[in-house]
């Protein structure tokens, strides 16, 4: 079993742990199915919301214009964005005008799947979406290497830092604590808790 | 608007100073005067440092007036890197006090006999050329402390640090901001080294005493503009994520898309992206006291820009933009934000064009001048450009000669101007742009405004082979007249979603000039100006063979998607046949 560790902080502070979305999160995929379903029953997130304010997906690198079509399947990466500036935003953009611009990157049916024996997708959040949809994903809990998360704590600001409880499989810990029995491990299930503003 | 300066800086006894009358100017602003006067009064075959070139400095047709989003300047030349015309874009202040004072361009000729270097005054009472050779050799932000001593920090200022005093084909030219920081450059393509070469280091423009420039139809003006502004703001890419982020928000995006160019143009996908992104500098600069949003100029609604400060909390730079962050990120392997900053800085205040430096540096590197992801040898090697050592001039000629001297095959130019940060394998229609706009490489050649909007060029099958040339061709038109406007070219995704703030937008433009304007009015337009500048090209003895990528982007595959250029050249040669 992978350590567990808890961090409650106040809601303002979720983006301090924004970069861990930047760069990627695991979480379980139960069985194969589309990206509009995983958005949907994984993540928790509503249709209009998906449609209107997530513009620009990628699964694995790749664009996507279908979100029914295309398949997440343990071993994906799944990225989701806002919409873009500029014209290579626009052409990453679901179903955009511009779409034929990146074709060659653009995802399609047929593709070898990606597979994966721990059942785990890749999620990554960027831009207004981590904002916006990050808290609930966060809270849900994400496994993560544990260095990299050894690394975010580290790294926040002397400001912040005093505003975190830690705790580690239940128990609370100080960052310190925190860092030294991490140290060891290869892997962490994160669960980061709001609590209040 | 209504007068052109010109002033003559080899006349004999001395700089002297005409303003005229618009005459076949007239209705002509930003892109459109510049490309316009080039294409008419330079001879195509003269050498661009030489006393036949002109500079050509142009507010947009709005600049000076209440118009939301509309102080975008142009600067145009003879270029010294690409050898064709030249149109560079620039945000800062001095568009709208130029608009304000009148002057739809200043144009400046010929070449002073001697190495004199000059301060142009312009205020309300008139001009001024005062040699100053104590200028000589200062940074732009130093330069901005000697001017403001003397003139205030009320003015707006234009001008080029030591690499445009060295004629360097890097060189741009510099415009201060609303905190008279010399932090906009119109960089690409080595109009620096033009306004050097005419011996003018700084244009100090004063426009205490002058009005906002009138709209003809005053009423119908404010109640547009305040439409146009209001569907900015509604707009999630210019009312939430360009301000909250800038252009950088970008990095995370292109490198998922596997587009990032890294390690010069080798890989699509840098693993330090998520440190450079827009997002975390955005939280840097608010934990350090800066500002993630900005704007360039007074009147920015979007505010796309940002202020960085250092980890002391004083203010270093104004936050990279995207193409600073790649070219001097990915393109070198370097994922710290600081030395990206300081870099920044640096050009700014040497007065370079970023994207050059940054392809330019990635060359060097693959050269085995340094090794990719040495943040102090890319620091060093732009210092050396500002020192001038024989080394530094070669790399501030940019990519292309670097490429040359040392021997390096992989080099990310077309037309002798470096690519920006997108590689064209994995977005094929951008390099159709780079491959065919008159500009060489250029990513802001092609905007996102469309054939839907516009109605431009036909409906575009998005199946077709053919569709990209189209989709291109149309960008293309559009850009050229956006930049004829003084917009900023972010307002693109807010007009191409919401039909409404494209019609405020034409409203806004037809009111102030009294005149409706139509969609078909701006394409128009648009070709317009590409044929003036395609004109000037072929005359400078550029054929469709320079309208093509470096053949190593249709034989190396481009990880992760290993993808080519597949683009046949036949068909990109039909770009420009409507
Ligand atoms: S959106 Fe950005 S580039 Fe455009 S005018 Fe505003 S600050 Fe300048």
């Amino acid at each position: 079993m992978q350590p567990q560790v808890s961090i409650r902080l106040p809601g303002r502070l979720f983006p301090v742990f924004h970069p861990l979305l930047y760069s990627g999160v695991e979480m379980p995929i139960p069985a194969n199915c589309s990206v509009k379903e995983f958005l949907c029953r994984q993540l928790n997130l509503e249709l209009v919301y998906i449609e209107n304010r997530i513009q620009t997906i990628f699964l694995n690198g790749r664009a996507v214009d279908d979100l029914e079509q295309a398949m997440v399947t343990a071993g994906s990466t799944l990225a989701l964005s806002a919409a873009m500036p500029g014209l290579v935003g626009a052409c990453f953009r679901r179903s955009g005008t511009y779409s034929l611009f990146r074709s060659n990157v653009t995802f399609q049916e047929g593709l070898p799947p990606k597979t994966d024996d721990q059942g785990r997708v890749t999620v990554k959040l960027f831009n207004l979406i981590a904002g916006e949809a990050g808290p609930a994903i966060l809270e849900k809990g994400v496994y993560l290497p544990a260095q990299t998360l050894l690394e975010r704590v580290q790294t926040l600001s002397p400001r912040v830092a005093p505003d975190l409880e830690f705790h580690l499989n239940d128990e609370p810990v100080t960052a310190l604590e925190l860092s030294a029995r991490l140290s060891k491990k290869t892997e962490v299930l994160l669960r980061v808790l709001g609590t209040g503003t | 608007m209504d007068k052109i300066l010109r002033i003559d800086m080899g006349a004999a006894g001395g700089p002297q100073m005409k303003v005229e009358a618009l005459g076949g100017y007239a209705g002509m602003g930003g892109r459109g005067m510049t490309s316009a006067v080039i294409s008419k009064e330079v001879p195509p075959l003269c050498h661009p440092l030489s006393a036949e070139n002109k500079l050509v400095i142009a507010p947009g047709l709005l600049s000076g007036s209440a118009a939301a989003q509309s102080g975008r300047i142009s600067v145009g030349c003879k270029s010294p890197l690409t050898g064709g015309i030249k149109e560079s874009n620039s945000g800062g202040q001095a568009s709208q006090v130029l608009g304000r004072l009148g002057y739809a361009a200043i144009i400046l000729e010929g070449k002073p006999a001697k190495d004199d270097l000059y301060k142009i005054i312009i205020n309300q009472s008139g001009v001024q050329v005062l040699a100053d050779n104590s200028l000589k050799g200062l940074g732009n932000y130093a330069l901005m402390d000697r001017i403001k001593a003397d003139h205030g920090d009320k003015v707006a200022c234009i001008s080029i640090g030591p690499a445009g005093e060295m004629k360097m084909p890097a060189a741009s030219v510099a415009f201060t901001d609303m905190e008279f920081r010399p932090t906009r450059h119109a960089g690409r393509g080595g109009p620096g080294a033009v306004m050097g070469s005419k011996g003018v280091k700084v244009i100090v423009l004063d426009d205490a005493g002058c009005k906002l420039r009138p709209p003809k139809d005053p009423e119908k003006f404010k109640e547009a503009n305040k439409r146009f502004a209001q569907g900015l703001k509604k707009h999630a890419v210019t009312g939430q994520g360009l301000p909250s982020f800038g252009t950088n928000v970008l990095t995370n995006i292109i490198n998922e898309a596997g587009a990032l160019p890294t390690n010069n143009f080798t890989s699509g996908r840098f693993s330090g992206a998520a440190k450079i992104s827009g997002e975390t500098y955005a939280e840097l600069e608010k934990s350090r006291g800066g500002n993630p949003t900005h704007g360039c100029h007074r009147g920015c609604v979007i505010q796309c820009s940002g202020i960085f400060n250092d980890k002391n909390g004083n203010y270093l730079t104004k936050q990279p933009e995207y193409e600073t962050v790649w070219a001097h990120g990915s393109n070198c392997g370097i994922d710290d934000p600081d030395v990206i900053a300081q870099i920044d800085r640096l050009e700014d205040d040497l007065g370079l064009d970023t994207i050059e430096m940054g392809a330019t540096i990635g060359v060097a590197m693959e050269a085995g001048l340094a090794k990719f992801g040495d943040s102090e040898a890319a620091i060093r090697l732009v210092k050396e450009v500002g020192q001038g050592t024989p080394l530094g001039r070669i790399l501030g000629s940019g990519a292309e000669i670097t490429g040359k001297v040392f021997g390096v095959v992989r080099v990310p130019t077309v037309k002798g101007q470096a690519m920006p940060a997108y590689d064209p394998r994995a977005v094929q229609g951008i390099g159709v742009t780079y491959a065919t706009s008159p500009m060489g490489a250029d990513h802001t050649a092609g905007y996102a405004v469309t054939a839907n909007v516009l109605g431009v060029g036909g409906s575009v099958n998005p199946l077709s082979a053919e569709g990209q040339i189209e989709l291109s061709r149309n960008l293309q038109i559009a850009t050229a007249a956006i930049d004829a406007t003084g917009y900023c070219l972010f307002i693109a995704f807010a007009i191409l979603d919401q039909p409404d703030t494209f019609q405020d937008m034409l409203d806004v433009i037809g009111a102030f000039i009294g005149q409706e304007l139509t969609a078909a009015g701006v394409t128009e337009l648009g070709k317009k100006i590409l044929s003036f500048e395609r004109d000037f090209n072929a005359r400078a003895g550029f054929t469709s063979k320079q309208d093509r990528l470096p053949g190593y982007f249709k034989e190396e595959a481009l990880p992760p998607h290993n993808v080519v250029f597949k683009v046949a050249d036949q068909d990109l040669d039909q770009v420009f046949n409507w």
